[in-house]
C-alpha cells in the first residue's frame, strides 16, 4: 500500500514535470524560427535585470537587450498565452469527460455528449451573425455568448429530464435531442449568415490562433471552480459508478453529488469552447488512456486525466502549427489522427496483457 | 492487329471529327476545365453565375445581352436590374430554364449546377482564371462565345496599356524599393492570398511584394509569421471595423511597421477579389497607395 502511494505521487510528479518541459518546447518551436537563447534570453531577462539593477551589474542589466522586439513579442504576446490556453483547455476537456464517462456510466460519453458543444456554437454563431463579433464588447462578445449557449444548452436537458426522475438514461435521452435540435438551428443560422459564413465555419472547426492572456484569464476561474468541485467529490464518484442504490447505501447524496458534477463538468467544456471553439477527441480518448495505464480508481484518474489532456492538447496545437508552416492545420484533425490510432494501440496492448 | 487497325480508325474518325467542327459554323470553346462546348451561333441570353464574368460582358459591350446574374453580380450599376438566379444558396435552376438562356457562365464552385445544366441540354461555360493571362484568356473566351472577337482583344489590349502605364510611372524597381504588402482577407484565422494567386501578381505589378511567400492558394497564415515577415504596408477589405479586431489593437501587432507608420488601406475587396477587367482598377488603385510619390 505505503509503494503505491509512493509509485503513484512519482507518476503525477513526472507528469507535472512533462507538462512544463511540453510547455517551454511549444513556445520555443514555431513557424517562426527563434533561437533558443533568444527565449532563454527573454524568459530570464526581468529577473537578470533586476538583480543587476540590485546590485548594480551593468552586464546584468543589459542581459536579453538584444533580443529583437519582433521575437520577444511572439515569445512572450502570441506563443507563450496561446500555449498556456490550450492547455488549460486541453484540462478542461480530458476532466470534463472523465466526469461524464464516470458521471453517466458510458464509455462513449465526451464533454459533449449533453448538448453543451451545440449550444456553444448556437451561441457563438448567433452573436456572430448579429454582428457582435467586434464592436460591442470587444473580443469579450463570442466567447461570452459560446459560454452562455453552452451552459443554456445544459439547462435544457436537465429540465427534460426532470419528467423521469432523471435517470441517467433520460438525460441521455434528453441530450440527444437538445443536441439534434440546436444543430437543426445552427444549420438555418449558417444558411442565413451570408458574409459571415467564413467566420462561424472557422469557429466551428476549433482551434488556438488568436488566443492570448485576455482568453487565458477569463477562462481561469471557471477552470478552478469546476475542477476543484470535481476533485472534491472524486470519491463520490467512484461509489456512483456502482450505481445509484449502492451509493446511495455507502452514504452519497446521490441526486445532489450528480447535479453539482454535472454542472462543474459543463463549467469546464463550455469555458474551454468558448475560446477554442469545437475540438474533438480530446475529452474522449484522454481519460480512457489514463484509465488503461492507471485504472478506473477517479482519485487517480482525475488527476491524471487533467495533466495528460493539458499536455495533449499543447502537443496537438505544436503540431498544427509546425507541419504545414506558415500554414496552420486545424487542430481537431491532428487531435483526432494522432489520438486514434494511439487509442486503439492501448487498447490492444491491454487485450494482451 | 484487329486492335491497332481499330485504334487507327477511331484515330482517324475523331480527327476529322474535330476539322469538321472546326472549319463549318458553330463556335467551339474549350472552358477552363478543358469541357468543350459548341454554340450554334453567337450567344444572345447569357446568365451569369459569376460577378466576374457579369462584369466581363459589359466591358465587352454585351450587358444587354445578360438576361440573369447572381445574387452578388452588382456591378456595372446596370446588372442590378438584372434578374436573379441564385444567391449563397447555389444557382436556381429552375430560374435559370425558364429565362431560356442560350449560354450560361458559371465557376469551379457550381460544379452541380454545371451537371444540372448539362443534363438539360443548356451549354454552360466554366471559368476558373489563377491569374492575370488567365482573366485575359477568359475574357477572349467570352468575347467568341458572343462573337465580339474584336472587342475582347480590345478589352485586353487595354487593359494591358494601363498596366504599362502603371509600370512607367513606377519605373525600374529595385527589390528593397518593393514595401512588404500583406492582405488580408479575413480575420480571426489570418486568411491570406498566396504566392500563387492573382492578389500576389496584382501586388507585384503594383511595385509591392505579396509577404505570404512560401503560402498556396487563398489560405490561413499564421499570426507570428506575419509579425515577423513585419510588412510595411497592409491592404484589406473591410470598410468598418465593427466585425473584425482593428489592426492596431492586436495583440502584438504594435511592432508591424504597417501599424507603426499607420499604412494600413482599404481596397474595395469586389475590385480585389474578382477576376475580372478590375483587376487593373485595383493594381492602380494599390500602386497608388503604396508608391504615393511616383503619381504626383
Amino acid at each position: 500500500m505505503q509503494r503505491k502511494v509512493k509509485s503513484r505521487a512519482w507518476a503525477y510528479l513526472g507528469l507535472a514535470l512533462l507538462l512544463v518541459l511540453v510547455l517551454f518546447v511549444c513556445v520555443a518551436i514555431g513557424s517562426v524560427r527563434i533561437p533558443l537563447s533568444a527565449l532563454v534570453k527573454t524568459v530570464f531577462s526581468p529577473l537578470v535585470n533586476a538583480l543587476g539593477e540590485l546590485f548594480s551589474l551593468p552586464a546584468w542589466q543589459d542581459f536579453g537587450q538584444d533580443v529583437p522586439d519582433t521575437w520577444r513579442t511572439i515569445l512572450l504576446r502570441l506563443r507563450l498565452p496561446r500555449v498556456a490556453v490550450a492547455m488549460l483547455a486541453g484540462v478542461a476537456l480530458s476532466l470534463a469527460g472523465a466526469t461524464m464517462q464516470g458521471l453517466l456510466k458510458n464509455p462513449l460519453a465526451d464533454p459533449y455528449i449533453l448538448g453543451v458543444s451545440s449550444g456553444a456554437a448556437v451561441g457563438a454563431a448567433a452573436a456572430m451573425l448579429m454582428g457582435l463579433s467586434w464592436n460591442l464588447l470587444g473580443a469579450f462578445a463570442i466567447p461570452a455568448a459560446a459560454f452562455a449557449g453552452g451552459i443554456g444548452s445544459l439547462v435544457m436537458v436537465y429540465s427534460l429530464s426532470r419528467g423521469g426522475g432523471r435517470s441517467v438514461l433520460n438525460m441521455l435521452l434528453a441530450g440527444v435531442a437538445v443536441s439534434t435540435f440546436l444543430g437543426a438551428v445552427l444549420s438555418l443560422l449558417i444558411f442565413f449568415s451570408g458574409q459571415q459564413l467564413q467566420q462561424v465555419v472557422f469557429w466551428m472547426m476549433g482551434g488556438f490562433s488568436g488566443c492570448n492572456w485576455f482568453h487565458f484569464l477569463s477562462i481561469l476561474p471557471f477552470l478552478a471552480g469546476g475542477s476543484l468541485v470535481i476533485f472534491w467529490h472524486s470519491r463520490e464518484l467512484d461509489a456512483l459508478a456502482l450505481g445509484d442504490e449502492q451509493a446511495y447505501y455507502m452514504g452519497v447524496d446521490v441526486e445532489r453529488v450528480r447535479h453539482r458534477l454535472l454542472w462543474a463538468s459543463a463549467l469546464l467544456t463550455a469555458s474551454a469552447v468558448s475560446v477554442c471553439g469545437l475540438i474533438g477527441f480530446v475529452g474522449l480518448v484522454v481519460p480512457h488512456a489514463m484509465r488503461l495505464i492507471g485504472g478506473p480508481v477517479h482519485r487517480n484518474l482525475l488527476p491524471a486525466a487533467a495533466l495528460a489532456g493539458g499536455i495533449f492538447m499543447a502537443v496537438a496545437d505544436l503540431l498544427s502549427r509546425v507541419v504545414l508552416a506558415p500554414t496552420e492545420l486545424p487542430v481537431g484533425v491532428i487531435t483526432a489522427l494522432v489520438g486514434g490510432p494511439f487509442f486503439l494501440y492501448l487498447l490492444k496492448k491491454r487485450r494482451v496483457s | 492487329m484487329k486492335k491497332i487497325l481499330c485504334l487507327l480508325v477511331v484515330f482517324t474518325l475523331s480527327l476529322t471529327g474535330c476539322s469538321l467542327l472546326r472549319t463549318s459554323g458553330p463556335i467551339v470553346l474549350v472552358d477552363d476545365f478543358d469541357r468543350e462546348i459548341s454554340l450554334e451561333e453567337p450567344a444572345q441570353r447569357v446568365i451569369s453565375l459569376v460577378p466576374a464574368a457579369t462584369e466581363m460582358l459589359f466591358a465587352l459591350g454585351a450587358g444587354d445581352r445578360v438576361v440573369g446574374a447572381s445574387e452578388y453580380c452588382n456591378y456595372p450599376e446596370a446588372a442590378l436590374e438584372i434578374p436573379r438566379v441564385g444567391g449563397f444558396d447555389g444557382p436556381n435552376l429552375e430560374a435559370i430554364v425558364a429565362l431560356e438562356p442560350d449560354l450560361v457562365l458559371a465557376a469551379s464552385l457550381h460544379k452541380d449546377a454545371v451537371e444540372g445544366l448539362e443534363g438539360l441540354g443548356i451549354p454552360v461555360l466554366a471559368l476558373d482564371p489563377m491569374t492575370l493571362e488567365e482573366i485575359y484568356a477568359n475574357i477572349e473566351l467570352l468575347a467568341r462565345a458572343i462573337g465580339e472577337d474584336k472587342a475582347g482583344k480590345d478589352l485586353v489590349a487595354d487593359m494591358k496599356g494601363r498596366l504599362e502605364a502603371v509600370g512607367q510611372a513606377l519605373g525600374q524597381l529595385q527589390e528593397d524599393e518593393r514595401p512588404l504588402v500583406f492582405y488580408e482577407s479575413w480575420y480571426p484565422g489570418i486568411w491570406t492570398a498566396g504566392e500563387d494567386t492573382f492578389i500576389s501578381e496584382i501586388i507585384t505589378l503594383a511595385g509591392g511584394k505579396n509577404i505570404a511567400w512560401g503560402v498556396s492558394r487563398w489560405t490561413e497564415m499564421q499570426e507570428e509569421d506575419v509579425l515577423a515577415r513585419n510588412p510595411d504596408v497592409i491592404i484589406h477589405g473591410y470598410l468598418d471595423f465593427s466585425l473584425v479586431e482593428p489592426f492596431d489593437q492586436r495583440t502584438g501587432w504594435d511592432v508591424v511597421t504597417a501599424v507603426k507608420e499607420d499604412r494600413i488601406f482599404f481596397v474595395d475587396p469586389d475590385i480585389l477579389n474578382r477576376t475580372g477587367p478590375r483587376v487593373v482598377d485595383a493594381v492602380e488603385e494599390i500602386a497608388r497607395l503604396i508608391h504615393p510619390d511616383k503619381f504626383e
